[in-house]
């Protein structure tokens, strides 16, 4: 035996270990339907990753797929409409909670969300602008 | 960006996996390059070119393509 993709294989040992902790929890507290589809899930995903990383031809073919520019774009370009989408929408939805705050005039907890999720923009603005000047002096 | 290579494939009998496998992408790849939705980077423009024996500028049609971009330039405000 094998393991021709190591990262798959430790997946798939992680997410069988997963399944085996809500199993083993789920012995000593009992049964629940939701506890139950964790388990089939985790152990469904662990047996795919590890069969994966098992099998030379399902290996070449996740290589080839992880590997393809054409995926790599993709993966970039969603992982970036995610950044700018979850800025924006925090930065939003801070102004508009402080707004409320300071228009209702005393501290709710919604002054401290709106605070926070005003600070989460700040700091995911500071952190793509140090990003982008670290790549712009590489290359 | 416009290429010839559903035209080379087509006339050279392979089909969009096989020509995937020979130059090492998925086949969803070679799809949105047909529908010219994806360019191709230079590397995998030269591997497909060398599978269908033509040059790089034949294969993207570079010739036609500068032509369309330097008029979109032209039509800038």
């Amino acid at each position: 035996m094998k393991i021709y993709h190591k990262k798959n294989f430790a997946a798939g040992l992680l997410a069988l270990a997963a399944g085996t902790g809500i199993l083993l929890y789920s012995l000593w507290n009992g049964f629940s339907l939701y506890n139950l589809l964790w388990t089939g899930n985790f152990f469904w995903l662990g047996c795919k990753a590890l069969e994966h990383s098992l099998s030379r031809e399902l290996t070449h073919e996740d290589l080839v797929n992880e590997r393809d520019e054409r995926n790599r774009l993709l993966s970039m370009r969603s992982k970036s409409l995610t950044l700018s989408i979850t800025q924006y929408a925090a930065g939003i939805t801070g102004i508009i909670l402080a707004s409320i705050a300071k228009w209702v005039e005393y501290e709710t907890p919604l002054t401290y969300i709106g605070l926070s999720l005003m600070l989460v923009w700040l700091f995911i603005l500071f952190v793509q602008s140090s990003v982008y000047r670290y790549y712009d002096k590489r290359s | 960006m416009k290429t010839k290579v559903k035209e080379l494939r087509t006339a050279a009998g392979l089909t969009q996996q096989q020509l995937a496998s020979q130059v090492h992408v998925s086949a969803r790849t070679i799809i949105s390059i047909e529908k010219e939705q994806y360019n191709p980077s230079l590397m995998l423009a030269y591997r497909i070119a060398e599978v269908f024996g033509v040059t790089v500028e034949d294969l993207c049609c570079l010739r036609e393509n500068r032509e369309l971009e330097d008029r979109r330039y032209e039509n800038l405000p």
